[in-house]
């Protein structure tokens, strides 16, 4: 679905990538983790084809994205973080952009409103910015694209948003869609997202399935930090721990304390992944 | 082929980019309609003179061209913006339909439906009112072919605009303004210098001449082509200002658009 070779890419003389290689497969939800400056806006951007890349190559279905053909805008949606709806009708909106895409599903644009409890009849700019945020959610879903793009889509939504938002994303997965979300807000997907990547600004820190990480790492909640662990972090309870998995069982991911032993531990974390 | 231009979606794009934007034409439709109908008002308050359809026509023909001014700030003000330019980058349409539709609203469909509704304006109180509005501007409007004419220089201009419109990010208008005024004054030196020092035996030949040169518009240099006395060094010099006004603009502001609308990142 999405191949990147070496990339490079910078801001003037702000180096955000360099040497970038990865492979994003249909049918998963990649969840993209990474502090703040790593660069996870920038590369759903040049995978949108919004940035173009200084050098090194990113395929996106066999598209290069800077190219912006019809034909690959029709099969990719990308939700910013920050979506800033026009001054008119949210339906009126779905409709005359709809039926740009071959796939999109009115029907499921309707429903997923309902299921958001967004009144389609209003306009963007009477709606708060999370009924914004999930009405363009909700028009993205149905168009159906195979690869969707969604900076922060938590941000800005109320609890039970969230809950519904996991729902419709789950339900949007299939086989033959990608869709990857840039989050900071980890504990709002966690149980969604698989595989997991984490950037940082040398590039990418890890790239790897729930099932992998559960196999080489052991997430436990302890009541002492563990001694020779490879990450302690103070928790309701005791400590979390995260150490190498020596006895081969798979154990429950914790996201965060993952996503602090590989900003904490990154050589180790590339030693054991790679291995 | 279908990746670069197609019909069907062009004519999807057109109705959606007029349907979307046409709040903003009826409300400059409505602005210089409301002007017009407005002087017509303070004539009557004030007990104003008879306006001539004449005057009117230059009224009709201003507030055309401003429109067309003021179309691509107000239709397509955010193509470049970083955040709400995305929706419009994103829709699956090609850069060449999307720019066919944006110049198909800005130079044909606002400043067409501004035309029209000032003229109606015009008519309307014409007929209520002959004793101040005397005459109907819509017969006095000008042949096609000076209509023609006048449109298509106002179009070089537009072309102008928008390309200011995308190649400035903030305060579009003030920079295009000040880049066209500062283009102004650079050719206007290049072409004082050239005639005062250059064609400096042209100039002094021409006061010799028994013909007087009205100028109103380029064109109106064409005259001068028949003058004795004139080198052909000058025509050359006058066909070269043609070229630059009539192809080398228009060619490169539509071609700099195009590039900005294709290679913007965001």
């Amino acid at each position: 679905m999405v191949t990147i070779d070496n990339l490079h890419f910078s801001y003037s003389r702000h180096t955000v990538f360099s040497g970038v290689t990865m492979k994003l497969e249909a049918g998963k939800i990649y969840g993209l983790l990474g502090q703040n400056g790593v660069g996870k806006t920038t590369l759903l951007k040049i995978i949108s084809g919004l940035l173009r890349v200084k050098s090194g190559s990113c395929r996106v279905m066999e598209h290069n994205p800077f190219s912006r053909e019809p034909g690959f805008l029709g099969e990719l949606f990308f939700i910013p973080e920050d979506f800033v709806g026009p001054d008119m009708e949210v339906n009126k909106f779905a409709r005359l952009r709809g039926e740009f895409y071959p796939n999109y599903d009115e029907n499921k644009f309707s429903r997923l409103m309902t299921e958001f409890e967004v009144n389609g009849n209003e306009k963007f700019t009477r709606l708060s910015f999370g009924q914004q945020k999930k009405a363009i959610i909700a028009f993205a879903l149905s168009t159906n694209t195979k690869l969707i793009l969604m900076d922060e889509p938590s941000n800005g939504l109320d609890i039970p948003s969230k809950a519904q938002l996991r729902r419709v994303i789950s339900q949007a997965s299939s086989d033959e869609t990608c869709i990857i979300i840039s989050t900071h807000q980890v504990r709002d997907l966690e149980n969604l997202i698989d595989p997991i990547i984490i950037l940082d600004k040398n590039g990418v820190l890890l790239n790897a399935t729930i099932e992998e990480i559960s196999k080489k790492l052991c997430f436990e909640l302890r009541a002492l930090p563990g001694e020779g662990a490879i990450y302690n972090e103070p928790a309701l309870g005791g400590y979390i721990v995260v150490d190498k998995n020596t006895s081969g069982e798979e154990c429950k991911v914790n996201i965060e304390g993952l996503f602090n032993t590989v900003l904490l531990n990154k050589k180790l974390i590339k030693d054991i992944f790679n291995n | 082929m279908k990746e670069f231009f197609d019909i069907n979606r062009f004519f999807k794009l057109v109705r959606k980019d007029y349907s979307e934007r046409l709040p903003v034409t009826l409300k400059i439709v409505t602005i210089f309609s409301l002007l017009l109908a407005g002087f017509w008002v303070s004539l009557i308050i004030f007990n104003g003179s008879q306006v001539d359809a004449e005057a009117r026509v230059l009224y009709i023909y201003a507030a055309t061209f401003l429109a067309m001014l003021m179309a691509p700030f107000n239709l397509y003000k955010s193509y470049n913006h970083p955040k709400k330019g995305l929706d419009y980058i994103m829709l699956p349409a090609s850069v060449t339909e999307k720019f066919a539709s944006m110049l198909l609203n800005s130079i044909i469909l606002l400043p067409f439906a501004t035309f029209l509704g000032v003229l109606i304006a015009d008519t309307f109180i014409s007929t209520v009112n002959p004793s101040l509005f005397n005459g109907f501007a819509i017969v006095n409007l000008g042949s096609a072919g000076e209509i023609a004419e006048k449109y298509g220089e106002a179009v070089i201009v537009q072309l102008g605009f928008i390309f200011g419109n995308f190649l400035f990010k903030k305060n579009k208008v003030f920079k295009t303004l000040m880049s066209a005024a500062g283009l102004y004054i650079l050719f206007a030196m290049v072409i004082m210098f050239l005639l005062t020092t250059v064609f400096k035996s042209d100039f002094e030949a021409l006061k010799s001449l028994n013909t007087s040169i009205k100028v109103n518009s380029l064109s109106d240099f064409e005259h001068i082509t028949g003058a004795e006395g004139i080198t052909s060094l000058l025509k050359g010099f006058y066909y070269s200002v043609l070229v630059i006004f009539y192809v080398i603009c228009p060619v490169s502001f539509l071609g700099g658009t195009y590039y900005k609308m294709k290679t913007q990142q965001y």
